[in-house]
């Protein structure tokens, strides 16, 4: 009985006009959306390409006193496009960065040169608004008069008539409102996939290919918690109008603005203090430091005029005292660094926790939406999302330090050969049989366990409102009246 | 008769559950939107005083010009905090700012806070994203069913059995359902307008109020276009549930798919350069000019028996000697005056033809967008709001202009200063802002004047009442020959 249900079900939507609509729709914007993206994937990772090629170029006629002390020279630490973004845009809208990291200024984000502002009026749709937005409307309109919409009809009353279980008609109707709204989905979303790798540059890794997979089946659980909220409304509501009101209602609390204002309630609740103050204690600190140094070089200069007054007109010895002084200063330069980085940590410290607290209580707030819930996983387990930004930080923050000690050694390692006699070294990073090249920047991203602990808290919410919606569709549909 | 009809569609709307939906979304949403973005606006505004007086304060303090000229220091110039951006959120969705303008790098965003990634990946809904998109949906809820819902309850047959002409049963459904709908949003959006006006520090002057009231006509327009296509569906139909189908696949389809691609159908029509393209050929051009101008130096130094290192050993400080190299300092600065110069001007050549073809893009992207009603009246809300696409090259071209005076204006100086020294000779040089001309420019932005407002918005309003007119036509038309059994 339960598959002939389940089959009169599936051939009900079949023949439907809103199946072919979803189908319409999920086939042209899902293909459109994906070679859209991936086309902007193939040129970012081009132009990538090409700039880090040719920094690597220019790097290559540093010399590590520019690195050390060249003031508002920079280093660019380039972020590889990835290409999980073609599905998932993330919290950042622009796919792979190049930030300019000096070892004497905190980083700051590249220019991203002119681009058409109409993207940034409307952004690019990806798998997750579609799936989101668009997809979850779909359900909607599957689900709204799946029991109402069979009472007006008078069908219910007939159906029910039989010696079938309550249980099993409303589980039929699940069933098959479920793989009929999800069959289209599947179908160009494997369209859409097999598109993508289609194009030229672009390729996933196995890892890569679980990780879309993963959010897929958050995608597919995330509808069928919304299908399930409709087929409720349904059972609650006399007729089709009425339900489709409240859904409709609903659906534009739910999301369109609940994640959008859970932001700016978490603002208000925990503020983050102004970076001002930061800024200013910033400042302060680094003028200390140039202090220190002035005074610092004065007593360095002080003892190298008197160690060149006692070689007398010993050259060697004159030359040798000059560049002891120089790699003492570098020392110091060393030591300067690391007191001015813990002093920017120690600043920036209290607001990075502020900032922290505010993007979890975000979390928590907007959780009330389960759209929130399937963009804030599916964004981390394309590492795409808040995770990926305060790790990219953290890593460009090590970098910072990398470049500085590396500047350090560099610098003392050519004064090292002018000591041992060889004056004609160049003094460029890099050169000579034991010189070591620019490091560049290499972004590590997380573990796959990593992305499953992220996506954990969401997945579960998503997993218990369809399980409750459907316990309180059961509930109400066993009480519900069919004339 | 008219007047009974659309008193009739009034009431049955006032007791309908939308109605009570459609007031509690507008005045919750509407609120809280304006709430929160007035709030931000009164921050930024904050921040920005303080950040145009550290600025100030720095231009106010230099003593010599060098650091403009020679150092390059960048000048943080603000781009002032538009309290329009409380109702519009535009192109831009950071409200302020400032810009890094330099005498030797190109112009570039100055440093800015993080924020909360949420606030990307979920941005905030300002006015015209309500009524874009929660209002445009309203606007569907009220009208799918008005003539096939009122076929399949039977009502319909009922009054045309009396003799009132077909055109104005529609027109009084129209009127009524289009009344019940906008005056909740117009009364919400007045309360909204009070709140942000009661906030410290928010204030419009004649033009802004001016250009809001021109917006809000535009939203009265807009959703007048979309209720118009949901009668016209309601008409077509003979079933509310097939109506409420094909108006939310519509919706989906001009309201979010449309104006999402029209970007990238221009870009497939109309490519451009990639950025990165126009960064090397403007790095080339830099590099080019560079070693051109330390040709110069190096055969300037030859002629003048300025040897490698020469430096070493120069009896620094003792006149005549000095004179030489005072000659030298002139030289050079000249020099970079105009190798300065002639780089922004390379820069502004290689440049013209990128922005040009995106001018022809943007164009292109409103033209297709144009299809869809809310595109008209986002594009057309933003200019207005002084927050659009048009903005945005306005504030660039206006700012290049200003480099290009900064430039001249701080190597002029710095060649003034060296003359200055030369002739001040032993003594210290004397204090620049003292002595110096003029000031240093400061930017000041220019808005255009009031007409290019409405010009710019004219052809979006004029589309958007086209649509109206033409939907509502279409469903008088079908609905002249509708089957009422």
């Amino acid at each position: 009985m339960f598959l002939h249900l389940v089959r009169k079900e599936l051939l009900e939507h079949l023949m439907s006009l809103r199946f072919a609509i979803a189908c319409v729709l999920c086939l042209v914007v899902i293909l459109c959306s994906v070679f859209v993206r991936t086309q902007d994937y193939v040129q970012v990772l081009e132009d990538y390409r090409l700039d880090e090629q040719a920094s690597r170029g220019r790097l290559q006629s540093v010399s590590p006193w520019q690195i050390l002390w060249g003031g508002r020279y920079y280093v660019p630490a380039y972020l590889a496009p990835n290409p999980m973004k073609v599905f998932v845009r993330g919290v950042e809208s622009q796919n792979g960065q190049a930030v300019n990291v000096t070892v004497t200024e905190p980083f700051r984000p590249g220019h991203t040169g002119l681009v058409n502002p109409a993207t940034v009026l409307f952004p690019t749709m990806d798998l997750v608004s579609f799936v989101g937005i668009i997809l979850s409307l779909i359900a909607v309109v599957f689900g709204y008069d799946a029991v109402c919409g069979e009472k007006e009809r008078g069908t219910l009353r007939l159906m029910l008539s039989y010696s079938v279980p309550r249980h099993t008609v409303l589980l039929a109707k699940w069933v098959g409102g479920g793989i009929m709204l999800l069959r289209p989905v599947l179908l160009t979303g494997l369209a859409g996939s097999v598109l993508a790798i289609t194009q030229r540059e672009m390729s996933l890794s196995g890892e890569q290919w679980v990780r879309l997979a993963a959010v897929a089946g958050l995608g597919a659980l995330y509808i069928t918690a919304i299908f399930t909220m409709a087929m409720y409304v349904s059972t609650l509501t006399r007729n089709s109008a009425t339900s489709v009101m409240l859904l409709l209602s609903g659906w534009v609390v739910l999301v369109l603005i609940v994640p959008n204002v859970a932001p700016h309630v978490a603002r208000m609740i925990a503020p983050v203090s102004p970076a001002g103050d930061g800024e200013r204690a910033r400042l302060a600190k680094e003028r200390e430091v140039i202090e220190k140094g002035r005074s610092r070089e004065q007593a360095i200069k002080t003892k190298t005029i008197a160690a060149m007054v006692l070689a007398g007109s010993n050259e060697q010895k004159r030359m040798q005292a000059q560049i002891n002084a120089q790699i003492e200063m570098m020392d110091y330069t060393l030591e300067l660094y690391d007191e001015l980085y813990d002093a920017w940590d120690r600043i920036a410290a209290p607001q990075r926790r502020e900032m922290d607290r505010q993007i979890a209580l975000t979390r928590w707030i907007a959780r009330a939406s389960p759209f929130a819930c399937f963009a804030y996983a599916s964004s981390e387990i394309a590492d795409a999302g808040a995770s990926h930004r305060r790790r990219y930080y953290d890593q460009l923050r090590g970098y910072q330090e990398d470049l500085l000690q590396y500047g350090h050694d560099e610098a003392v390692r050519i004064l090292r050969r002018n000591l041992e006699g060889e004056t004609t070294a160049r003094r460029t990073a890099g050169a000579g049989p034991d010189g070591k090249p620019v490091p560049a920047f290499r972004y590590v991203s997380p573990a796959a366990r990593e992305y499953l602990e992220m996506a954990a808290v969401d997945t579960g919410i998503l997993a218990v409102l369809t399980v409750l919606f459907f316990l309180l569709t059961y509930l109400t549909f066993l009480r519900y009246d069919v004339r | 008769m008219l007047g009974s009809l659309i008193k009739k569609e009034i009431l049955e709307h006032l007791m309908s559950l939308r109605f009570a939906i459609a007031c509690v979304l507008c005045l919750v949403v509407i609120l809280c939107s304006v709430f929160v973005r007035a709030r931000d606006f009164v921050q930024v505004l904050d921040d920005q005083r303080q950040e145009t007086k550290m600025a100030n304060q720095w231009l106010d303090d230099l003593r010599e010009p060098w650091a403009l000229g020679w150092s390059g220091r960048p000048i943080a110039v603000p781009r002032l905090a538009n309290p329009m951006k409380v109702f519009v959120r535009g192109v831009r969705s950071d409200n302020g700012g400032a810009v890094n303008v330099s005498t030797r790098t190109r112009l570039e965003p100055s440093y800015r806070p993080v924020s909360s990634p949420a606030v990307v990946l979920f941005p905030p809904i300002d006015l015209v994203t309500f009524v874009g998109v929660i209002l445009s949906l309203m606007a569907l809820v009220f009208g799918y069913d008005a003539v096939c819902g009122e076929k399949e309850r039977g009502t319909l047959r009922l009054m045309l059995s009396y003799s009132v002409p077909r055109r104005t049963v529609l027109l009084a459904k129209w009127i009524g359902g289009y009344v019940t709908l906008i005056v909740p949003f117009l009364l919400a959006a007045a309360v909204g307008i009070v709140v942000v006006m009661i906030q410290p520090d928010v204030s419009l002057d004649g033009g802004q109020w001016a250009r809001l009231g021109a917006i809000l006509g535009l939203a009265t327009v807009y959703v007048a276009a979309v209720y118009s296509l949901a009668v016209y569906v309601s008409v077509l139909t003979r079933k509310a549930a097939t109506s409420v189908m094909v108006l939310l696949s519509l919706w989906v389809v001009l309201v979010l798919v449309v104006p999402n691609l029209a970007p990238h159908a221009s870009g497939v029509l109309h490519p451009i350069p990639t950025a990165g393209e126009m960064e090397k050929q403007r790095e080339a051009a830099r590099k080019e000019i560079d070693q051109r101008t330390r040709a110069l130096t190096k055969a300037w130094d030859e002629q003048n028996g300025f040897g490698d290192k020469w430096w070493e050993g120069f009896p620094w400080g003792k006149w005549p000697e000095m004179e030489r190299v005072y000659a030298r300092w002139i030289f050079q600065t000249d020099m970079n005056s105009k190798a300065r110069a002639e780089t922004f001007e390379a820069w502004e050549r290689i440049d013209a033809p990128r922005r040009r073809q995106l001018d022809q893009q943007v164009t292109l992207t409103r033209w297709i967008g144009r299809v869809s009603p809310f595109s008209c009246f986002a594009y057309a809300s933003t200019e207005l709001a002084d927050a659009g696409v048009l903005y945005d090259r306005r504030l660039d071209d206006q700012l290049r202009a200003y480099q290009r005076d900064l430039t001249a204006y701080a190597w002029r100086e710095c060649l003034f200063m060296e003359h200055k020294g030369l002739e001040a000779r032993d003594k210290d040089y004397p204090d620049w802002r003292k002595v110096r001309e003029a000031g240093i420019p400061r930017f000041a932005y220019v808005p255009p004047a009031a007409g290019d407002y409405l010009r710019v918005a004219a052809i979006d309003g004029g589309i958007l009442a086209g649509m109206a007119v033409l939907f509502f036509f279409l469903a008088t038309v079908t609905f002249l020959r509708y089957d009422v059994r």
